[in-house]
């Protein structure tokens, strides 16, 4: 109590108990006021001196403490790298022909050892300082605390003792000016305000608003609009046409199934057996036929003209060309289109009445089946390694166009649209925060209504194909995504190399990771381009050479699938289809590979060589685009003919 | 000079304004403690949000930071030898066991060989600042067994939580204050 | 995936396996070994809540006993150590009447916000006590307003004019703070809370420099934060006038001697008006009908200079500044920003989503914004009206809204010194007189 220090001896009259120290102060007398003045000034000026020496100090650490961190320091990491560059040394020597001699090889290794000593020991000592620093702060504080008490009660006794006598007496009454005073208070309540809008109006003008992007706040989907029925040369279409007919990319839906019908499994290219007809290809392209009716359209280009063919499906006649665009060098770049991809990688789709192409260099094209251009897209040039390849999917009238072309998922250039086929509005665009990929949408007509699924890098996502909006997401894919995902009741498959294969359920909404995965492997079989083909009991992921077979609903069982062939020398490229109960495969070589679902395809040797128990049919030349299956006619793409397989 | 009739009616006045503001406070305090009935909260990291970006050590008001880092050694831990939360992260051909590879700033991670190549780690909370090193590297290559929670034993209880407003992944938010934990006890949410 | 396969191998063939796997499967130990258990840390107990309610009450019940009955400014000193002892150091400052004020604005607020009954009792039983007793919160129980009292050791006047203007402050403060809060925008009470750092002893490097420059300019000038910043504050100031019992000076047997004018440091006690009424009634009446007159103007212009305001208070918003910054990366693909856009883009998200729901949350800013001028447009007002107005004091009375109820004027009173003592006042008066060598 600092009321306490003035009680003195001296002081007769000061009353007892609670004397004020205002009034008692004023009657110590001078001499002895003044020692205990010094005495408390005194104590003052040293608590004063140690709070801001303490002060100084505490602040250094805290400062320290935060920008250092004990593990990072100059000393350890210096040591680091002569670790090591000791470690390197020693490494250099082992892998040396000759052998040192023992003695020098001794000394590297003393080396290292007092090396790592020293780095042990400075670790231990930073360690030791580090939390010697933390008590001392935790001290600190106190001690801090401390002398600030001591210094508020030495320094408030000295300026009770230092204080003048208060002034008596009543207050001049005429001196006070009541209006001045209002006048006074007044004005400083006109300057608050001024300060205050000051204020306001710095904040307005403050260049430190980040601008948000505009969005439309009408985000009601546009209403679609069903035309069946569209311009001049249109003709009325359902949907069992489409399906039995090869509308796009794997067929109707896109998930490499094709209407059950009975085709061909045998016939030879070099001989012209079951050969119907055979066309060479005007221009390359990885991209297989659609057909539909009596037409087949598919696209070619060698990097500097872009064109869309039309053949007579029956008789292989070309009926028209049309050359979407050229120009004097490559789009793509050459560097970068692999001879695998090429500049016409993607397939058309049709809606019956329209076809629409895709090109690398982000065309899009929709023709009438006479070849007259109906509208034209263009979409940014994908920032990718080996070009734009996603085939087209149509659905419901509906042009599905997956732009997965983002180098970064930051940037958000990936997205998933669909397009009026008959005036190519766009009804719907859906960002995917995905970079590039390769792989194609398909439909999935699950028990919970129909969805579009689109696999990328990282996500698969499912939209609703009227509103766009996504269904539900998994992440779980890197790489360079190629293969595109299978479907079979209701479960979604798919799989890359260096992720997993896992099978996904299409009944949940939202980020389905933590709920979704009915199973998953990690095996080495998984695809890099061949897509996955799911049938009701079993799924197929080829790689390479080899063809695995999982079953559906379970996935590997201990790790082992249904059966799993491999003919090291045979290279799949084009995607597996299903029809009726066979699977198709064809290799790069030209030789269709077919086995009925539930059969085992295992190995044999044929003259030393390795061969699969597989039904084989050969084309003659190298082939990489997928067949396509329509009305009991098999359609191949060749590298320089196209093939029609089937009886007249 | 105000009359004493003046007076009473200001007194009056003064009454009258003095209920009237009693029955505000405390009708407006009843209403809102009545509106949320719901539980009282308290601050929590999800660490299944959480990015382990090492905020949590520097935003604390406390010094060390009430973030702790948990074990979940029952469920999720492997018992590695090579333990990607005890050791620093693979860097080249170098990786031992000696003092230098030791990850945690403060010595936190007690380590004891149980058997044959197994190792048990335990947190020691007293020590740790919630740096989220070792969760890192745990959850990024390791079984992901550890993780951040608030230590309510230490927290302070501040109504802006200062981690909270610094998380950049918002994983700290009020949970309940009857179940003030969001332990690990699976890789995924439950 | 791949890191983790790449790693495997590296490690040796013993892992890869398991690896592949995804994680390191749990061992089986032939030894024995108990997996310890998975036990969350200790809760702080439920009961602190009571106990600080109940310290709560007691001070401030103390505090009216000593102010208003005991008179005894010893007593008050004693009670606001312990004060700053219990609710400071020990309970670390948190949960505060001053900051309460923001959880019930964001309780009413849409954020879904539930108020502790803890919190509603820190509100409201200072609210409840302002307006039986006085200030006595302040002047006791506050650990604020006590590390600040503490500090005062040599008072200096400030000129009644500047006491007016900066007093504003706390109104517009707690506007501020209160649509903040409601918006869920930011706790800028407690954000800005220069003492609490001294309480933890530990806090954000730029805040305790702040705090102690505040804490030394407290020693001259009495409760800088008290009377200057503080909103909690701001609404006792309001609520005093109206109280039952407050601070009064021995009305009948004053002795004029001013000594309580001096004494106090804040400036707290007026001294009697003369009675000739004002020369100049027309102008007077002038001012007062251009200040009534101003008052909608006044909250028309702020209310239209926070509307402008509105979209760059929106950057307070954890998703307004998430959205400008994913904007920002939109356009600029190779712009990386820091962990918040990185954890975005991980997520997955969608950007449009994102930037819908920031512009509505800078709507809702925009209003509040609105609201916040328009508050100190009329705090502005009121303010000017009040200053227009003169009351008419016939002797030295502590003013009822600046007063904490620090019990300061009791101890350099000589009426209150004769009252203790139970010497006669006049000799007392005499006495001091002699020593200050007054005649």
């Amino acid at each position: 109590m600092p009321e306490k220090t003035i009680q003195l001896p001296q002081v007769g009259q000061t009353p007892v108990g609670e004397g004020g120290a205002g009034c008692a102060s004023a009657h110590v007398t001078g001499s002895a006021r003044r020692q205990w003045w010094f005495a408390a000034a005194g104590v003052a000026a040293v608590a004063s001196a140690f709070c801001l020496i303490l002060a100084v100090v505490l602040v250094r650490e805290l400062l320290r403490d935060a920008r250092e961190n004990p593990l990072a320091a100059a000393r350890l990491t210096a040591i680091d790298d002569r670790i090591n560059a000791a470690e390197k040394a020693v490494k250099d020597m082992e892998a040396a022909d000759e052998e040192p001699p023992a003695a020098q090889m001794q000394a590297k290794y003393a080396a290292l050892e007092s090396l790592r000593a020293e780095y042990r020991h400075a670790d231990e000592q930073i360690r030791k300082e580090f939390f010697e620093r933390r008590r001392f702060m935790t001290f600190g504080g106190w001690m801090l605390l401390g002398g600030a008490i001591v210094l508020a009660i030495s320094l408030k006794t000295a300026f009770k003792l230092a204080e003048e006598p208060p002034a008596l007496g009543p207050m001049d009454m005429s001196r006070a000016q009541p209006a001045r005073a209002a006048s006074f208070a007044r004005w400083a309540v006109v300057g608050c305000a001024v300060a205050a809008a000051a204020t306001l109006g710095l904040v307005v003008f403050v260049p430190g608003t980040t601008p948000l992007p505009k969005v439309a706040t009408d985000r009601s989907v546009r209403p679609t609009t069903d035309r069946s029925v569209g311009p001049t040369t249109t003709r009325p279409v359902t949907e069992d046409m489409l399906a039995k007919n090869w509308i796009g990319f794997r067929g109707y839906m896109g998930i490499g199934v094709a209407a059950p019908r009975a085709v061909l499994t045998d016939w030879d290219g070099p001989s012209g057996k079951n050969i119907l007809w055979k066309m060479p290809v005007p221009l390359p392209g990885n991209n297989s036929p659609i057909i539909f009716e009596d037409r087949l359209f598919m696209t070619g280009s060698d990097g500097l003209k872009r064109e869309v063919y039309c053949f007579d499906a029956n008789t292989g006649k070309p009926i028209w060309t049309k050359l979407v665009s050229k120009t004097e060098k490559p789009v793509p770049d050459e560097e970068i289109v692999n001879k695998g991809t090429g500049w016409a990688p993607a397939t058309m789709a049709t809606d019956g009445n329209r076809v629409m192409a895709m090109f690398p260099t982000g065309e899009l094209v929709a023709l009438d089946i006479e070849g007259n251009e109906l509208w034209r897209k263009q979409y940014d040039v994908a920032d990718n390694s080996y070009g734009h390849a996603s085939s087209l999917l149509v659905w419901n009238n509906r042009l599905i166009v997956q732009l997965d072309i983002g180098k970064t998922t930051k940037t958000i250039k990936s997205c998933i649209l669909a397009l009026d086929t008959t005036t190519g509005n766009e009804i719907w665009k859906t960002p995917r925060p995905v970079i590039q990929s390769w792989a194609s949408p398909i439909v999935a007509k699950t028990p919970s209504g129909v969805q579009i699924i689109a696999a990328g890098n990282p996500w698969i996502a499912a939209y609703d194909p009227a509103s766009g909006k996504e269904i539900w997401k998994y992440k779980g894919f890197g790489g360079e995504l190629a293969p595109s995902p299978g479907y079979a009741n209701g479960l979604v498959y798919m799989g890359v190399e260096t992720s997993d294969l896992l099978a996904i359920r299409t009944d949940l909404k939202g980020d389905v990771n933590a709920s979704a995965v009915v199973w998953k492997t990690s095996e080495a079989y998984l695809p890099d381009i061949v897509s996955i083909l799911a049938t009701d009991d079993f799924v197929f992921s080829i790689k390479g050479g080899r063809i695995v077979c999982l079953d559906a609903k379970t996935g590997p069982k201990n790790d082992e699938p249904v059966w799993d062939c491999d003919v090291s020398e045979i290279d799949f490229k084009a995607s597996p289809i299903l029809v009726g109960d066979t699977v198709f495969v064809l290799d790069t070589d030209g030789v269709m590979h077919m086995f009925k679902v539930n059969e085992k395809v295992t190995l044999t040797k044929v003259g030393g060589k390795d061969v699969s128990t597989s039904r084989k049919a050969k084309l003659g030349e190298g082939c990489l685009a997928t067949p396509a299956f329509a009305n009991g006619r098999i359609y191949l793409r060749g590298e320089k003919n196209l093939y029609c397989i089937g009886t007249k | 000079m105000p009359d004493s009739a003046d007076i009473t009616r200001r007194d009056m006045l003064a009454r009258g304004l003095r209920i009237g503001a009693l029955m505000a406070a405390s009708g407006v305090t009843g209403a809102l403690i009545a509106k949320g009935h719901a539980a009282e909260t308290v601050w929590q990291i999800d660490p299944f949000k959480c990015i382990q970006c090492g905020k949590c050590a520097t935003n604390c008001v406390l010094n060390p930071s009430a973030v702790k880092c948990q074990h979940n050694a029952e469920q999720l831990c492997g018992y590695c030898r090579k333990c990607f939360g005890y050791f620093r992260s693979y860097d080249g051909n170098k990786f031992d066991e000696s003092a230098e590879s030791q990850m945690c700033p403060v010595d936190a991670i007690e380590r004891r060989h149980i058997q044959g190549e197994h190792f048990d780690y335990h947190i020691n909370t007293a020590r740790c600042i919630g740096c989220a090193k070792c969760v890192k590297g745990c959850t990024i290559d390791g079984n992901q067994s550890l993780f951040l929670q608030i230590d309510h034993s230490r927290c302070v209880g501040c109504n802006r939580c200062s981690i909270a407003a610094n998380c950049p992944s918002q994983a700290i938010s009020r949970v309940p204050i009857s179940q003030p934990y969001i332990l690990k006890r699976s890789r995924a949410r439950a | 995936m791949m890191k983790k396969v790449l790693l495997s191998i590296l490690l040796g063939g013993a892992l890869v396996g398991t690896a592949l796997g995804g994680e390191f499967p749990r061992p089986k130990f032939t030894v024995p070994y108990e997996f310890p258990r998975l036990i969350a840390p200790p809760v702080k107990s439920a009961a602190w809540s009571y106990i600080d309610t109940a310290a709560l009450v007691l001070a401030m019940s103390v505090g009216a006993y000593l102010v208003l009955k005991r008179r005894s400014r010893r007593g008050v000193f004693v009670l606001v150590a312990l004060s700053l002892l219990y609710f400071g150091f020990y309970r670390k400052g948190c949960v505060c009447a001053i900051g309460s004020i923001q959880n019930v604005a964001m309780s009413i607020g849409p954020n879904g916000y539930a108020l502790p009954w803890v919190v509603a009792a820190f509100f409201a039983l200072p609210l409840i006590f302002t307006l039986f007793f006085g200030r006595v919160f302040c002047g006791t129980t506050c650990p604020l307003g006590a590390i600040q009292d503490v500090v005062l050791w040599k008072a200096v006047r400030v000129p009644g004019w500047l006491e007016k203007g900066l007093g504003l402050f706390p109104f517009m403060y707690l506007g501020l703070a209160v649509v903040a809060a409601y918006l869920g925008a930011d706790y800028l009470i407690c954000r800005y809370d220069p003492f609490v750092g001294f309480f933890r002893l530990s806090g954000p490097p730029h805040m305790l420099f702040l705090g102690g420059v505040l804490l030394a300019m407290c020693v001259f000038v009495g409760r800088t934060y008290c009377r200057f910043i503080c909103p909690y504050g701001a609404i006792l100031r309001l609520l005093s006038p109206l109280s039952r019992h407050r601070v009064t000076i021995t009305p009948k047997e004053c002795v004029d001697c001013r000594l309580c004018e001096q004494g106090c440091p804040f400036g707290a006690i007026r001294h009697p008006t003369p009675v000739a009424p004002s020369k100049n009634k027309e102008r007077d009446r002038t001012i007062l009908l251009a200040s009534i007159v101003a008052m909608p103007a006044l909250v028309a212009l702020f209310a239209l200079l926070g509307r402008l305001a509105g979209p760059t208070l929106s950057g307070l918003d954890f998703n307004v500044k998430l959205a400008g910054l994913v904007a920002m990366e939109q356009r600029d693909g190779n712009l990386r920003q820091g962990d918040e856009t990185k954890k975005f883009w991980d997520s997955g998200a969608s950007p449009e989503e994102l930037a819908i729901k920031a512009q509505d949350i800078r709507r809702r800013f925009t209003v509040g914004s609105m609201v916040f001028g328009a508050w100190v447009g009329a705090v502005i007002g009121m303010s000017f009206l009040t200053a227009s107005i003169r009351r008419f004091r016939s002797g030295y009375t502590a003013d009822a809204g600046t007063c904490v109820a620090c019990a300061r004027c009791y101890q350099t009173c000589p009426v209150e010194h004769a009252r203790r003592t139970g010497r006669d006042v006049n000799e007392i008066v005499a006495e001091m007189k002699t020593s200050a060598g007054v005649n």
